[in-house]
């Protein structure tokens, strides 16, 4: 089959590749560019674990084709902590907190919340429940996930309760 | 925390399936449209002729009649000529690409003579049915018979007969069934998530003729199983493509394959009847349930065994018969789910437990405390058991719960509050493997690390295993470290059954004073002096009376040149009774739930659940809360909105569109009360917090529905057409 070329920036770098046209974006990114920390777990934009930052909006990563992303600025979750490894206040909150528990659909998670208070820096409890509430979790029951974002929004807001951490 | 949550913070972890060498070959599973079939051809020659097709295998390549299992072996690899349920595995492919893979899977031909489907567990213990094994369709059975039942009912001042089913639940581990085959001259590495990998190495051994110990088998970490990797899934066939390709194989599934051939939670089927006196003291109980197993055993007869032996619940009743039977069908196949048969039959207990403190016209949670069993035992079945000393302070600590706000009732919402109290074994019972062999060594790399086989698979026994170790040395994080959930280490056994991180955490503490002794005597060889002149400290040994902010000498120069390691072993505990199955070691938990019911649609939503787990202290506590709210989230979902629906063994979804796992829309908070200070008579002074947390929810929420309706829930999920139906009967 005819393969497209592409053009995106992926976590700040240029990329350049030819696609198949009917190749998932997901697949594209862990396939082609290894980066295995986006995940599948259905295929059909139900659970959120393939979930990218997408030209400054959370998209599924399995309901976009990858010719579809040509052009765009896309960071997934390998682009979240700093070039140092400093890890992203996101990252930090949900290791204090215990958001993760297998971890799976942390990445997608975390790259939901990342954006989630992009829009919303001071979210409510509610907003952050429906802020994610397209990415499932099978393990945590959510609790700590919502201490967790709320934990790190406190932090980027420079309002946290340092106490609340541990 | 370990580096590895770091790791997957940061995206970098590769879970097993996805940590493949380069071009490695795509693994494809061809599988059968029919619930129930006989094969009468089946031809690959043209799937073999496809171009970069490197391996086709079916039931041909496997050894005549070989079957796997946990307790039954009665499970074939590939169709052995006859196909028992939707989706199971009839061929696989080993291709360059999944192009080729679906191409040669396209290509083989299999001619299916259709079989009709036994779909209804009650039929298929019938004289009529057809039999799916040659031994009939009775699984396994258990009878327990106390006293005379029925003149004890007919004695009774109240008595209530209720019917529950329960859904075949499905476990939905984001984490695809998958893993890789990596052969190489006369050995085979596979990794795959697995709870117990020396048995997954066993099992490959039987499969393959190769020795064990030319079989390395990686089954930690998992991304999400809650029992539903604990049977084989795809290292089976993984194994035989990677032997016959002679080229590393990965293998993932689809969520579509996942969900037709995937393991789920039993449907038990139940029927029981209770009574009391007057005076509200229970008097029998009468507990009938089949349970559906659907085309294999796999963990079904431990699954109807906990349930049976849980289904008295944390009760005295002066007689009591429990009849259980788990029939095999055509319905998939069910198989272990946390919390482990025990949650179906505890919620219908639960329920009826209610429905007597509500004709006796006692205060439901008075009720409880009037009729716990004795402490001191005996267990359900008049085992011996481990003082269960956790009872009466949960009741207490349940009635002494503050009433909190539950929404808002208003002329469209009515609320309604459930409790449940209950207890479940842990470990194995009867026999199964409890037993635990590790090994606390010192490496090169100047960490203590425990050695063991059990697995990671969320349930935080790495953090777990490294608090210990950091406790048990007086050591810092940096200091410690893990060898895990591989076959290069000691026989730890399953992963399973709530006893993985208590098992962990004992293995350190077991083997914590011979291995002081052994670092104190290595550190008196290279410096001098007497082994207890020295003590373990952050980052090295400290001369004993010499408190120095700095080691006298640091861990990794110990470690050189030296061999430090101490073997541990954990002593099975085992009951039989009579030759049936039970547990001697039992776990305690309350629960209390608040639900909203809307009149309108009839739809149940959940607006706060407390639990009150009896496990002591947890080594980690956020973790330990994790647990509790993660299992109080699939105890919703058992209640309110998860199940699989088959019909003539067919599922009624293929993806997570039709199939309604729980969002965080659907969680309330989840306050939890953990009893931290187990008596002091207990002597294991740990419980694993992995499944009672769910056990008790879901009898909560049961109850809640109850406490609304008036009436006993017939069927969980609860339907809402069901909840209109009956606010409508009621008007």
């Amino acid at each position: 089959m005819a393969k497209t070329h592409v053009k995106m920036t992926v976590n700040g770098k240029e990329i350049e590749a030819l696609v198949e046209p009917r190749t998932l974006l997901i697949h594209f990114i862990r396939e082609e560019l290894e980066l295995t920390g986006p995940h599948i777990g259905c295929e059909t934009s139900h659970c959120g674990a393939c979930t990218l930052d997408i030209d400054g909006k959370s998209v599924k990563s399995c309901t976009m084709f990858a010719v579809q992303a040509n052009g765009a600025d896309i960071r997934t979750i390998e682009g979240m902590a700093e070039a140092d490894g400093t890890l992203h206040p996101l990252q930090d909150a949900f290791r204090e907190m215990h958001g993760l528990q297998c971890g799976f659909c942390t990445p997608g998670m975390i790259t939901r919340a990342y954006r989630l208070l992009q829009e919303n820096p001071n979210p409510s409890d509610e907003e952050i429940r429906m802020g994610i509430s397209g990415n499932l979790c099978r393990c945590t029951g959510y609790q700590n996930i919502v201490a967790a974002i709320r934990l790190a929004a406190e932090r980027m807001n420079g309002t946290q309760n340092w106490e609340a951490a541990e | 925390m370990s580096l590895r949550v770091a790791e997957k913070l940061s995206g970098r972890f590769r879970y097993l399936a996805d940590d493949a060498p380069k071009g490695a070959l795509v693994g494809l599973v061809l599988r059968s449209a029919h619930p129930h079939a006989r094969i009468s051809r089946l031809d690959t020659r043209a799937a073999e002729a496809v171009p970069g097709v490197h391996a086709v295998v079916t039931t041909a390549d496997v050894p005549a009649g070989f079957r796997f299992g946990l307790r039954l072996k009665d499970q074939p690899v590939l169709a052995d000529g006859v196909v028992r349920h939707l989706g199971e595995a009839v061929a696989a492919v080993a291709a360059e690409t999944m192009e080729i893979a679906a191409a040669a899977l396209a290509a083989i031909d299999v001619d299916y003579e259709i079989l009709p489907p036994v779909t209804d567990p009650h039929v298929a213990l019938g004289k009529e049915a057809v039999a799916l094994h040659d031994g009939g369709n009775l699984c396994h059975a258990f009878d327990y018979l106390k006293g005379d039942v029925a003149v004890a009912l007919e004695a009774s001042a109240h008595t209530v007969d209720l019917s529950l089913d329960t859904p075949r639940q499905m476990h939905v581990a984001l984490e695809l069934e998958g893993g890789v085959a990596i052969p190489g001259e006369g050995d085979l590495v596979l990794r795959a998530p697995a709870h117990d990998p020396h048995h997954v190495r066993h099992v490959l051994s039987e499969l393959t003729g190769l020795e064990e110990e030319n079989i390395h088998v990686v089954g930690s970490p998992i991304g999400g199983s809650y029992g539903g990797k604990e049977d084989l899934h795809v290292q089976p066939v993984l194994a035989l493509l990677g032997l016959k390709a002679r080229r590393p194989v990965r293998l993932v599934l689809s969520r579509p394959e996942a969900v037709a051939a995937g393991i789920k939670r039993h449907p038990f089927s139940i029927r029981l009847r209770a009574g009391c006196n007057a005076d509200g003291r229970l008097t029998a109980l009468d507990f009938d349930a089949v349970a559906d197993t659907g085309a294999y055993a796999s963990h079904g007869p431990e699954v109807l065994e906990t349930a049976m032996e849980c289904a008295p619940g944390a009760y005295d009743w002066p007689s009591v018969r429990l009849a259980g039977r788990l029939a095999y069908t055509n319905n998939g196949i069910s198989g272990a789910f946390r919390g482990f048969g025990a949650v179906q039959t505890q919620s219908a207990l639960e329920l009826a437990i209610d429905a007597l403190a509500d004709k006796a016209g006692v205060d439901r949670i008075a009720f409880r405390r009037l009729n716990l069993a004795a402490a001191e035992g005996p267990g359900p079945l008049g085992q011996t058991m481990v003082p269960m000393l956790e009872l009466e302070p949960l009741g207490e600590a349940l009635a002494a719960l503050p009433a909190v706000p539950v929404g808002r009732p208003d002329e469209r919402f009515v609320a309604g509050t459930g409790v449940a109290l209950i207890r479940k074994g842990e470990g194995f019972g009867g026999g199964g493997p409890n037993g635990a062999l590790g090994r606390l060594a010192l490496g090169f790399d100047g960490r203590i690390r425990l050695e063991t086989s059990l697995t990671e698979m969320g349930q935080g026994l790495e953090a777990a295993a490294l608090a210990a170790l950091r406790q048990a040395f007086g050591v810092d994080g940096r200091d410690v470290g893990l060898r895990i959930g591989e076959t290069a280490v000691g026989n730890s056994g399953p992963t399973s059954a709530s006893r993985g991180t208590q098992i962990a955490v004992r293995l350190v503490r077991k083997g914590a004073e011979t291995m002081r002794q052994a670092l104190g005597a290595a550190a008196a060889r290279k410096l001098g002096g007497a082994a207890e002149d020295y003590i373990s400290g952050p980052g090295g040994m400290f001369r004993a009376d010499d408190r120095r902010n700095r080691p006298d000498i640091g861990f990794a120069a110990l470690a050189e040149g030296e061999d430090i390691a101490v073997d541990v072993e954990i002593e099975p505990i085992e009951t039989h009774l009579d030759g049936l199955a039970c547990h001697t070691l039992f776990t305690a938990c309350a629960a209390r739930a608040f639900i909203l019911v809307d009149r309108w649609t009839g739809r149940i939503t959940c607006t706060g659940i407390d639990v009150l787990p009896a496990c002591g202290m947890p080594l980690v506590p956020a973790a330990f809360d994790g647990q509790m709210a993660g299992g109080a989230a699939q105890a919703l979902g058992f209640c309110l909105t998860e199940d699989l629906l088959a019909t003539d063994g067919s599922f009624a979804a293929r993806n997570l569109d039709g199939y309604f796992v729980p969002t965080i829309a659907d969680m309330p908070p989840v306050r939890i009360h953990p009893l931290v200070e187990l008596d002091a008579r207990d002597p294991v002074g740990l419980r694993g917090a992995g499944e009672i947390g769910l056990n008790a929810v879901a009898p909560a929420i049961a109850c809640a529905v109850r406490d609304v309706l008036g009436i006993p829930p017939l069927r969980l999920p609860v339907d809402p057409d069901w909840v209109l139906d009956v606010l409508e009967a009621r008007r």
